[in-house]
């Protein structure tokens, strides 16, 4: 890696980050539709459980905004672009900047997700699963009836689409397939994209720079001189002890004085790491989300909630809002979109859940002052077939991202999904790698070089304003 | 890091009980007096204990009434087994081959369907693979969590077909999507034998409630050409065709290799084992397991703790360890504080399987290892670390933490620390 990193002087310990808000250029939320949103999200009890995608119980639920009405107003969508020469830097501090990465495991459906609802091949390709009542966005395409919110922050200009993103000779496998969008690299490799990032920036002296919500550490953010810690619950890392160990920071001391000193094996000294580093991050975390566990039990918000994308971006925002202000957030392995069957009940609650959590996002961020903080990115490993089969999809190829922030400039990027050029498989082509948009985000988000952490330069997309 | 010491006959012995079993058991490894005599216990092959009351409900209601105790019922059956078995082997390779045709109760969410898998992969899990391949292939728990049961000659599902061949068989490179398309083309026409959400009668009188069953009327009939090989291919047909594939043998043999002794193993010898499995041994998994044993590197000191100890094998080691202060039957929420961990039985997250190595490394799941002692009544205050770290099957430490836990100041907290520890963390 570069030794010059335009980082400047290592990130202060997780202590002292400063917490203090700006006040946004921007806001991350359009007055319009602010109210509904809020009584949208505010009713827990209306998301669907993981794990029983019962197509009646996921949209007959009450409660929720109505679909279309307010914010459903297209924004002038700007000329695609790839940007050419370094831009104006962005006036938001890096120090101040988070990347949320959402992964819509198991391939979400694009084209059910964002419907082109002015495309007729669409709805011969799928006469029993296509939306027909869709949010329309710009005459051409339209939302899920159940992203609202989503439509909302597409109507204040803050979502980029950038569509037609895929990867190189396709795989269709799921798990090739999200290996790739993991490492970034064309080859197998044992780190990630992410932790890439985080080798060749803090590393191993500020344990908070990248976290993922989710039970297990993306593969996405494996480095070799980081370690990426995760959470799962709103008691951060603070596991519930048996009645018998009273003495929780005697324990917590203790555990954590374990050392690699003089053990041989190679793995050990990982095992060793990863327990001193849980313990350092343990207390700083249970500190910072101490608020959102008290406004969990205010509102009735089961634990269990949180493995919901609902909950996991509910948890992401109060990392941010809380001031520990981490560089990159990755939210992980909480959604099953691998839709081959029952398409319709399963898609529409993960898509619920999905805007339900961007309602807890874009609300607490405002609240906070901290709309422009924040850049949401979804990612998943493929897009799904566009014809369907029986009453769900198979695996297929190109997908279209979505960038949201207060920074972003709203409008569609890429190239539109051609549905006249479908592949021997029945899969759509695609027109921008992957890697542009994740060094869009090295480069202009986290200001460092994309071609030092994904091996190659790719071009960048004009998203910031 | 200098280069690895040869490790006492004790840890040698309690590397042969965690490794060959799911459970460091404290009780194997005193029977034990070397690591010949370890490695014959852990062998062992004792009858079977008699299974959970698991019955079919007889209708939709009764099944919604029941699906759920009944998925935590099997569960724990299947712990209690783990931590009582006479046949550590059977342990290690159930749940291995459950790892490998991973299925869900998140999906599959009915106790008596994951009974019925499980009684496959146990009744197999020592004997032979390409009988365990042909009858998980059309087993109903199976063909749900893939959608096998919704792949029809007019509506091509290509989940089932396409797992098939890249997770239980050939693995991705040894296979095309044209492969993918002609298998799943030819394991059409399987349903399961649902009762009516309605009228609660079952789709076919012909078989029993759940079972799966072939509907011809929903199978393309037309010549498949799959692996290079034309026909009217059928599933049957595909699992021989698969089988016949040298890419399938070295596939199971590498991954039971670097299960058991959890290095990356030579090509050369996965070329020869493989050869020996599908041929003189007839895929008969106790000579592979054996011979694979009996490579110098399984007691080799690299193979030594060179695997991360899941969160399972953590908690069957507990109950083990300490049978007179932790008892599984008095705490049937057990299963659910290993579910919300993240790491549990029917808990895959995804049709690979269970995660391993760095991925059970996360700071959330490390932590939590502390829950994992929720079972457990308070330690006796007298306990030393002559008393607990046998019991936990840990004979070498590192001086720190040797140090570490001699200091501890509670006996309650030395048996959290050990428990807690780097050592114990490996397996």
């Amino acid at each position: 890696m570069t030794t010059e990193t335009p980082f400047g002087p290592p990130a202060p310990p997780p202590s002292n980050r400063s917490s203090r808000l700006r006040v946004s250029r921007r806001t991350f939320l359009s007055g319009v539709g602010a109210a509904l949103a809020l009584s949208a999200c505010s009713n827990g009890s209306g998301e669907p459980e993981a794990g029983s995608f019962d197509a009646a119980s996921s949209t007959s639920t009450t409660g929720r905004s109505p679909v279309g009405g307010a914010g459903t107003e297209a924004s002038e969508p700007p000329p695609t672009s790839i940007a050419e020469e370094p831009l104006e830097a962005l006036s938001v501090p890096l120090d101040q900047r988070t990347l949320v990465v959402v992964e819509l495991g198991g391939g979400n459906d694009i084209l059910n997700t964002v419907v082109p609802h002015s495309d007729g091949r669409y709805f011969d390709l799928r006469p029993d699963l296509a939306i027909t009542d869709s949010i329309d966005l710009d005459g051409e395409i339209g939302l899920h009836p159940e992203l609202p919110i989503l439509a909302e922050l597409w109507a204040a200009g803050n979502v980029a689409l950038v569509e037609g993103v895929g990867i190189e000779k396709p795989s269709l496998s799921h798990f090739d397939s999200m290996r790739r969008w993991h490492d970034g690299t064309d080859s197998p490799n044992d780190t990630g994209w992410l932790g890439r990032y985080l080798d060749a920036t803090t590393g191993f002296d500020d344990l908070l720079t990248g976290l993922t919500v989710g039970v297990k550490p993306t593969p996405a953010m494996a480095g070799t001189e980081s370690y990426v810690i995760n959470v799962a619950t709103a008691r951060g890392l603070a596991a519930e002890l048996p009645d018998w160990l009273t003495d929780r920071n005697r324990l917590i001391d203790s555990w954590s004085r374990f050392a690699p000193a003089d053990m041989q094996a190679a793995d050990m000294n990982l095992v060793e790491r990863a327990i001193s580093k849980t313990a350092a991050a343990d207390t700083v975390l249970t500190d910072n989300l101490a608020p959102l566990l008290a406004s969990m039990e205010a509102d009735g918000t089961m634990q269990s909630d949180v493995k919901s994308t609902t909950g996991q971006l509910r948890l992401a925002a109060e990392l941010i809002v809380s001031g520990l202000a981490p560089r990159v957030i990755y939210v992980h392995g909480m959604t099953d979109l691998d839709t081959h069957s029952n398409q319709r009940g399963t898609h529409g609650a993960m898509m619920y859940e999905l805007n339900a959590g961007l309602g807890y996002f874009r609300d607490a961020l405002a609240a906070a002052g901290m709309s422009d903080r924040a850049v949401i990115m979804t990612t998943s490993e493929f897009g799904r077939r566009p014809a369907e089969a029986g009453n769900g999809t198979d695996h297929g190829t190109a997908s279209s991202q979505l960038l949201i922030g207060g920074l972003i400039e709203g409008g569609r990027y890429g190239e539109p999904h051609n549905l006249k050029k479908l592949d021997a498989n029945g899969n759509l082509g695609h027109s921008v790698d992957f890697r542009s948009v994740y060094a869009t985000m090295l480069d202009r988000w986290l200001e460092v070089d994309s071609g030092e952490i994904l091996g190659k330069n790719y071009a960048t997309l004009r998203v910031f304003a | 890091m200098g280069s690895r010491q040869v490790a006492s006959e004790r840890e040698q012995v309690s590397h042969i009980a965690r490794r060959l079993g799911m459970g460091a058991n404290p009780d194997l490894i005193a029977e034990a007096p070397d690591v010949g005599a370890a490695m014959q216990l852990a062998l062992t092959l004792a009858d079977e204990a008699p299974g959970p009351d698991v019955r079919m409900p007889p209708t939709w209601d009764a099944a919604y009434e029941n699906g759920y105790a009944t998925v935590q019922k099997v569960g724990l059956w299947w712990m209690q087994q783990m931590v009582e078995s006479r046949s550590p082997i059977r342990e290690r390779l159930t749940w291995f081959w459950h790892d490998h045709f991973a299925i869900s109760e998140e999906k599959v969410d009915a106790g008596w369907v994951l009974w019925n898998h499980l009684s496959i992969l146990r009744k197999h899990s020592t004997g032979n693979f390409a009988d365990l391949l042909r009858e998980i292939a059309r087993d109903s728990g199976f063909l749900w969590y893939l959608d096998g049961h919704f792949n029809t000659k007019d509506n091509n599902n290509e989940n089932f077909g396409r797992e098939l061949l890249e997770l239980h068989t050939l693995g991705i490179g040894n296979y095309t999507q044209d492969d993918v398309v002609a298998a799943a083309r030819a394991c059409t026409g399987w349903a399961i034998n649902y009762p009516h959400p309605d009228t609660g009668i079952f789709e076919s009188n012909d078989v029993a409630g759940w079972a799966p069953y072939f509907n011809s009327e929903n199978h393309d009939e037309q010549v498949k050409n799959f692996l290079g090989q034309r026909g009217n291919w059928t599933l049957d047909d595909i699992v021989e065709i698969c089988l016949d594939q040298p890419a399938t043998a070295q596939r199971v043999v590498a991954k039971l290799y670097r299960e058991l002794i959890g290095l990356e193993p030579a090509e050369d010898l996965i070329v020869s084992l493989a050869s020996s499995f599908s041929g003189e041994w007839g895929w008969e998994i106790m000579p592979l397991v054996t011979t694979i044993v009996g490579q110098p590197a399984f007691v080799s000191p690299e193979s030594q703790r060179a695997k991360v100890r899941s969160p399972l094998e953590k908690a069957v080691s507990l109950f083990q360890a300490f049978p007179d202060h932790a008892s599984l039957t008095q705490w049937p929420d057990y299963w659910w504080t290993l579910a919300d961990i993240g790491y549990y039985p029917f808990g895959p997250p995804n049709p690979a399987g269970y995660g391993r190595q760095r991925q059970l490394l996360g700071p959330n799941m490390l932590i939590r290892t502390f829950e994992l002692l929720w079972p457990m009544q308070e330690p006796d205050p007298t306990w030393t670390v002559e008393d607990v770290l046998p019991r936990l099957g840990l004979f070498e430490l590192s001086s720190a933490s040797s140090d570490l836990l001699s200091s501890a100041p509670t006996a309650a907290e030395l048996v959290a620390l050990a428990f807690a520890s780097p050592e114990f963390a490996a397996v």
